[in-house]
């Protein structure tokens, strides 16, 4: 049986070909094959595709073969190693991307929590009085803005790549970032709309409360839409072109930007307990309110991105991180 | 076809599914679907055939042919059809004790 070379089955169905072409895959299918990881869709996207599109041109397309592609995606980026190792990207890289997309993705989630916490008026009050507290903050936001302008430079090779690749192809496969303006534009239309809608109304009100809602909901939609907007681009980018140096930037940024942002998460609460002792351990301190699970969640979240990123940055500064070039 | 009550109509894993339609000749991805569905009962989704595709393929276990347009055919390799063997005889072995078992009672 080994060494097959025998006519490939399954071709007995002249008319398939051209039913499959045919139909149409709807929108949340395509999503669906999108968001395969880049390994995964360079070496089987086309084939994906096209047995899907022989699936709904036979007519067998339901929810349960939408939940049977979701489920091969997660399983997609869950397992990088997978993907036979002889693709275009070798397996170090591709066991590091998936961890890097799940630690960002703690660390936006616990990062947003821990910001939310510092909101708080005891904590903005005291950051007047107390210098240390002040500078934790402020190296927090360094930190984030000084990784934003690294991550936005290791753009410009992928970017490059797309614009290489000529002006037609690269129009289209940019045309998903055109959500980005339309969401900041809707952001900022619905922040003033909710600030005038609740300026000067308790903080209960009916309309304090719809404005918050608004504002969320915004906010969720912007957000989810965006993130797909780029991962769209990103994974549409020629591979097999050199980006060797932004993905290293790339790598070393995450890396910097979570260690960075974790020793300064742990500073802040240094800096508070050696400082403003009050706001952990008084009557109405952190610790004797039931913040004090929510900010335990926050700092162990940012521990565990960091823990999850931390392998990616090490390699790019370690002398094996050498980013793969290929031949195209 | 009825779901079977003891297994939700998965008799086997897809990986099984997948060999035993190869070691009647190389198939693509939809044509792997078609041959497991008549000789099972078994609707794989292309999800599910692919992931198990990728594993079998890194295992050594069947390797990808020529690509005619964006078809891939798929072969079984020595090391798969070995897999298969041991695989079958081990449930031949169950399904003929459990025969045996169930006739005595």
């Amino acid at each position: 049986m080994t060494g097959r070379t025998a006519q490939p089955q399954g071709h007995n169905d002249p008319n398939a070909a051209n039913a499959a072409n045919a139909a149409r895959l709807s929108w949340h299918v395509r999503l669906l094959l999108g968001g395969y990881p880049p390994w995964w869709r360079l070496r089987y996207d086309d084939e994906l595709r096209d047995t899907v599109l022989a699936i709904r041109a036979a007519g067998h397309w339901g929810a349960r073969d939408s939940r049977d592609l979701l489920r091969g995606l997660v399983e997609a980026w869950l397992n990088p190693a997978v993907v036979p190792a002889e693709g275009p990207m070798p397996d170090p890289t591709r066991r590091l991307i998936p961890r890097t997309a799940w630690g960002l993705l703690l660390f936006v989630l616990a990062g947003g929590g821990f910001a939310k916490l510092i909101d708080d008026p005891a904590v903005t009050s005291a950051t007047h009085h107390h210098p240390a507290i002040q500078w934790s903050l402020w190296g927090l936001m360094a930190a984030a803005g000084a990784t934003t302008v690294l991550m936005a430079a290791c753009t410009i090779p992928y970017l490059r790549a797309i614009l290489s690749q000529g002006r037609r192809d690269a129009l289209r496969t940019l045309a998903p970032l055109l959500v980005v303006p339309v969401c900041a534009v809707a952001f900022g239309v619905t922040l003033v709309g909710s600030w005038a809608l609740a300026d000067s109304t308790p903080l209960h009100s009916v309309r304090h409360v719809l404005a918050f809602l608004a504002l969320v909901a915004v906010t969720l939609v912007a957000g989810i839409s965006c993130t797909i907007a780029v991962l769209r681009v990103a994974t549409r980018t020629p591979e097999r072109r050199d980006v060797g140096i932004g993905r290293r930037v790339g790598m070393i940024a995450v890396g910097a930007f979570t260690t960075i942002a974790v020793v300064t998460v742990v500073g802040w609460v240094v800096a508070v307990a050696i400082e403003a002792p009050g706001l952990l351990h008084g009557s109405e301190g952190i610790l004797a309110t039931p913040t004090m699970p929510s900010l335990a969640a926050a700092v162990l979240g940012l521990v565990g991105a960091a823990t999850l990123c931390a392998p990616t940055g090490i390699r790019a500064l370690s002398s094996r991180a050498s980013a793969p070039r290929s031949s195209s | 076809m009825a779901t079977d009550p003891l297994t939700g109509g998965r008799y086997a894993e897809p990986s099984v599914l997948i060999l035993t339609s190869l070691a009647g000749g190389p198939k693509h991805g939809y044509a792997l679907i078609q041959d497991i569905r008549e000789f099972s009962g078994v609707e794989v989704g292309a999800g599910t055939l692919y992931g198990a595709l990728a594993r079998l393929e890194g295992q050594g276990m069947i390797r990808a042919l020529e690509a005619e347009e964006r078809r891939r055919p798929y072969a079984i390799t020595s090391a798969g059809s070995a897999a298969l063997q041991e695989h079958l005889t081990v449930l031949a072995k169950i399904a003929r004790t459990g025969h045996r078992r169930l006739a005595v009672s």
